[in-house]
């Protein structure tokens, strides 16, 4: 097994639309450097969707928010680079990203409760996007305003571009988040748990409207989520996080049928339906480290186990296990060698 | 309540906006209506009066009548007097002062002088709190060399606050010419702090509020951010400080103009006209008692509005 960097993930790479390639992002706080992500590398490509899952503070939003270039101080990018299609954009300023941002790469978030402005109607709020991005003036606007509500399929739309945020449900509002992210129809959409703070059957028909908007559009879309049945009915491609570094990245099918990091096993197995009725479920023992307390080498060392000597000290390479199937591991990496 | 989400829009209420929903419940307190009753009256009066003693001069402020000095409201003019310098209608409606003006038409400029005094004076230490608020609230965590833009403007605020500001404003009044304009500046100037204080309040929450990161993400720069997206959510609490803050600004102009430090002759304000009449309080008390009421209805009636206004926005009498 020869170790890989992680770039020649995607098969297609005419159809790349992002590449994230070691990239390292750290907080400067007071109290030193914390390193909060560490040598990731993904890729997406038109029209398909990559989840990226993990526990909650495992660098899954720090990595989405650093793609945006709207890491808040005191976080940067201290290494990588980030590649939307043919433009390295970690190197772009700010003036540059704000023509990516909404533009090129829509954004929805986890609370569409209040990801909107509570003062404005609906159709000021997404004429607004339209005439910064498309330079439409205030009939255009509303036109096109109109034209997307239709296409996120929320009814009575001309009386919606009148009302204001607190008289709308919050699927309602989150469909109107996907509208302004989806206005300038861009390359790449990054949800942020868009679902998370939904109930079940708006959950369900939201991810309806993603997959089909997607493939309308043929956008790239980065779901990240730490609900793996969403993965398996929505995404192509997964990469599991951990503790601020990508452990684990195949193909879905693949990922639920063979998993190889520990750290998947686990996920995986602590699932509900993996262990008969009234027994308890598998746990993974121990919680996330405190960035501060990161270990050396590989991050899991510390909840692993399976824990090698080597694994606290040494950073364990990516290895590769068949075609697209990459992990970071020195126990499975020896297994199979 | 998710589950109308799919259903088609026929249960579309009207439109409400949180401006309306905010007049709603202003409408239900009748002393702040009152207030804004009065206000809206003393308004028109303040127009009216800049309009008929200066552009169309039907009440005169400046005649000088050395035969009616200290006539007593509503009492008749002097039949000695020359046609082009009788009152209006020849009776003088709140008497007459030491020079033999007409006080009612005094009132009626200073009317104008003193609330454009107190809104423009207003105006201004809006505009100074909001944007360095917004902006110590907004860029708070950004440092310039080895202090943040936080610190930098708030201890400056806090340094303007441990300042006794009325000393502060007749130190520069006493340096720099008395005009209307001066005096505007010199008190909108002074009285920001607690307007930036409650504004960088807000932001400091309301930056962490999503929709500030949904509109950073679509790409908007950040003076839209700041003023178009944010402001409005942190206006009211400096609403209700502005609307009592005229009503300071009205008091602090009368204080300095009662002190001799105001708008100067010929230009009446009703501090002005207080300040006069003071010398002849026994013989001549309308001359004091006038302006002074007239001080004390309109700081009121700001206050009214105001206290009105705070319990309007309060969210705990929003639910209902």
């Amino acid at each position: 097994m020869i170790p890989t960097t992680a770039r020649t993930l995607s098969d297609d790479m005419s159809k790349r639309v992002l590449s994230l390639e070691r990239l390292h992002v750290s907080f400067f706080t007071d109290a030193g450097e914390l390193a909060v992500v560490r040598d990731v590398s993904l890729s997406v490509s038109a029209g398909e969707t990559l989840a990226l899952v993990g526990e909650s503070g495992c660098g899954k939003s720090v990595t989405a928010l650093a793609t945006m270039g709207l890491l808040d101080h005191p976080g940067r990018i201290v290494a990588g680079d980030i590649t939307l299609g043919d433009d390295v954009i970690s190197g772009f300023s700010e003036p540059q990203m704000r023509k990516v941002r909404g533009a090129r790469i829509g954004m929805i978030f986890q609370e569409p409760m209040t990801s909107l402005n509570p003062v404005f109607t609906i159709g000021r709020q997404l004429a607004e996007v339209l005439r910064l991005h498309r330079g439409h003036d205030d009939r255009a606007a509303r036109l096109a305003s109109l034209a997307l509500l239709e296409r996120v399929r929320i009814p009575a739309a001309l009386e919606r571009l009148r009302q204001y945020p607190h008289e709308l449900s919050g699927g309602m509002k989150q469909r109107i988040m996907i509208a302004m992210a989806i206005a300038c129809e861009p390359q790449l959409l990054i949800a942020d748990e868009p679902t998370t703070a939904l109930d079940v059957t708006i959950q369900a028909q939201i991810l309806e409207l993603l997959d089909e908007l997607q493939k309308d559009l043929g956008m790239a879309v980065i779901l990240i989520t730490h609900n793996l049945g969403v993965v398996a009915q929505y995404a192509q491609r997964v990469a599991v996080m951990y503790a601020g570094e990508i452990v684990e990245q195949a193909p879905v099918t693949e990922l639920f049928a063979d998993p190889r990091h520990p750290y998947t096993q686990a996920l995986l197995q602590s699932l509900p339906g993996t262990v008969d009725p009234g027994r308890q479920l598998n746990v993974i023992q121990g919680t996330v480290p405190t960035p501060r307390e990161f270990p050396a080498g590989c991050r899991f060392a510390t909840r692993c186990g399976e824990v090698l000597s080597r694994c606290a000290s040494d950073v364990p390479p990516a290895s590769r296990h068949g075609g697209n199937h990459v992990f970071s591991c020195w126990q499975r990496m020896e297994s199979t060698s | 309540m998710h589950a109308q989400d799919s259903s088609t829009g026929s249960l579309i209420a009207h439109t409400e906006s949180p401006w309306r929903l905010f007049w709603q419940l202003l409408q239900r307190d009748r002393l702040a209506m009152a207030g804004l009753g009065i206000l809206l009256a003393l308004a028109v009066v303040a127009l009216l009066g800049k309009a008929t003693t200066e552009w169309l001069v039907i009440f005169d402020p400046t005649t000088v009548r050395l035969v009616d000095k200290f006539r007593a409201p509503l009492s008749e003019a002097s039949a000695l007097l020359p046609d082009a310098d009788r009152p209006l209608t020849g009776v003088y409606l709140l008497g007459t002062d030491e020079l033999g003006r007409d006080v009612f038409a005094r009132m009626l400029q200073g009317s104008f002088v003193s609330m454009s005094i107190g809104f423009v004076a207003v105006g201004i230490s809006i505009a100074v709190g909001v944007v360095l608020g917004g902006i110590a609230g907004y860029y708070g965590e950004v440092r310039i060399g080895p202090v943040t833009v936080d610190t930098l403007i708030m201890r400056f605020t806090d340094a303007m606050l441990c300042i006794p500001i009325f000393f502060l404003i007749l130190v520069v009044v006493a340096l720099l010419p008395a005009s209307i304009y001066n005096i505007m500046i010199v008190i909108g100037l002074t009285r920001w702090m607690g307007i930036s204080r409650f504004v960088r309040a807000e932001f400091l929450s309301l930056r962490e509020q999503d929709f500030v990161l949904a509109a950073r993400a679509l790409g908007l720069p950040a003076y839209r951010i700041i003023f178009w997206h944010m402001m409005p959510n942190a206006m009211a609490p400096v609403l209700v400080t502005a609307t009592i803050g005229v009503a300071t600004a009205i008091l602090t102009e009368s204080a300095l103009s009662f002190l001799g430090f105001g708008v100067q002759p010929p230009f009446a304000t009703w501090g002005n006209i207080l300040a006069d009449g003071k010398n002849f309080i026994f013989d001549a008390p309308w001359l004091f008692f006038i302006p002074g009421f007239a001080i004390f209805v309109i700081v009121l009636a700001f206050n009214l509005l105001g206290e009105g206004m705070r319990e309007a926005l309060n969210p705990k009498l929003q639910r209902r």
